[in-house]
């Protein structure tokens, strides 16, 4: 039934904001979101939305931060260096820098200038993995890799589950299981896992995890039965949209 | 490496092909549903150059690229953007309100009326009339019953005719 007023679903579909979009926009972001096929290396976050939003590990942050605080620092330094060179005369040859790479060494910039920075490495997760099993008999498999500073950005969602021999694995609504490694220090709850900073997920659960399949060849273990999984290694809550009405 | 292999080209062309085929089928998708929900075509760019990225490592591991995964994709890094934004669930929706009422073109009521309805059936009702999917596909993609997003449909659209007090919507989509 219309009257003289314009219907609510005509109002409705000319309010939507999209109908601004031009071709040009959608141009430029097509090209924009194919350029990832173009390098496919391995993300090693340094940036990007989907990372800021996910949850990782504290020692992840710091290692950030300090890598962030470095950069800065060496910035300053290369500067510093710049302006010191151009007035001094050059360093006996006999007295070398020590290489950047060189561990347990922190070159110097002159004898009271600012320390270089510490020479950080990429750790990756090799996988490899252990049962925790908790109070109540359930377990999960958990990464023993420490100090891992490399993330993987893969997106698994689903929801949380027990595998028929008590092994807390995703269901990802298609019927099947698959395996989880969860992050080193998690711990397996009463009622699910306890990630290192404290979140928890329970089974039943839906999660959204950040991280990426686990490497070719690794050892399968009663919880990952063929060796395949998903490492997780970050996440947030689950989302308020998906809870069960 | 296994990619320099006859083989492994095969498998890195047939993941191309499959990434570009999605690509193809939901990228204009993906990013009006942006647009519609952030606040400028430079973070909707940003935001859809996310989704790929994502749905290219998906790709790595052989997961289906639907338009629905990658929209799936999208919404979580749509929830993402809000959560980097803003600290709690109030002022999350409420930055989804402001960005959605901001970008309204011309009639302000509307968008309003939207404002007021509730989160979850208005997400329902922008799904189906703003970003074109038919019930069981929102059900799909929001995980909830088909007769949940039926009852939030109607009860969003009631709600909304009554807001703006005009005739009641009588006719379903298209697509529905």
């Amino acid at each position: 039934m219309r009257n003289h007023q314009t219907s609510t679903l005509d109002r409705l579909t000319a309010a939507d904001p999209a109908m601004k979009v031009t071709e040009d926009e959608l141009a430029r972001s097509r090209e924009k979101s194919l350029a990832v096929t173009a390098t496919d290396a391995e993300q090693l976050s340094v940036g990007g939305s989907v990372e800021n939003s996910h949850r990782r590990p504290p020692h992840v942050r710091r290692l950030r931060m300090l890598a962030g605080a470095g950069l800065a620092a060496a910035a300053a330094a290369v500067v510093v260096g710049v302006v010191l060179t151009s007035s001094m005369p050059a360093p006996p040859t006999e007295q070398a820098a020590p290489a950047a790479t060189q561990p347990g060494t922190v070159p110097e910039v002159g004898s009271s200038g600012p320390p270089l920075p510490p020479v950080f490495t990429a750790k990756g997760a090799t996988g490899a993995n252990e049962i925790v099993t908790g109070s109540n008999g359930r377990k999960a498999a958990v990464s023993t890799d420490q100090g891992v500073n490399l993330i993987m950005e893969a997106l698994h969602m689903g929801t949380l589950g027990l595998s028929s021999g008590g092994c807390i694995v995703s269901n990802p609504g298609d019927g099947k299981f698959y395996g989880l490694i969860f992050p080193f220090g998690t711990k397996v709850s009463d009622e699910g896992v306890v990630l290192p900073d404290g979140v928890a997920f329970n089974i039943g659960d839906e999660f959204s995890f950040g991280g990426g399949g686990t490497p070719e060849g690794l050892p399968p273990n009663e919880c990952l039965p063929s060796g395949d999984g998903f490492l997780v290694q970050s996440w947030r809550d689950a989302p308020v949209s998906m809870q069960p009405e | 490496m296994s990619l320099q292999t006859d083989q492994g080209d095969r498998v890195e062309s047939a993941r191309q092909k499959h990434f570009l085929a999605a690509h193809a089928a939901s990228h204009d998708k993906v990013y009006r549903y942006f647009r519609r929900r952030t606040d400028g075509a430079s973070t909707a760019e940003d935001l859809t150059a996310d989704v790929f990225r994502i749905a290219w490592e998906k790709s790595r591991q052989d997961q289906e690229l639907s338009v629905l995964v990658v929209f799936g994709i999208a919404r979580n890094v749509l929830r993402n953007h809000y959560r980097s934004t803003a600290r709690s669930l109030n002022l999350t929706q409420q930055l989804e309100r402001e960005r959605t009422a901001e970008l309204g073109p011309d009639d302000g009521q509307v968008m309003e009326a939207l404002d007021r309805l509730k989160p979850e059936e208005r997400e329902v009702l922008l799904l189906t009339y703003w970003d074109g999917f038919s019930s069981a596909e929102v059900s799909d993609l929001l995980d909830v019953t088909a007769t949940a997003v039926r009852m939030r449909l109607h009860r969003a659209r009631k709600e909304l005719s009554k807001l703006l007090r005009t005739d009641h919507i009588t006719e379903d989509p298209s697509n529905a």
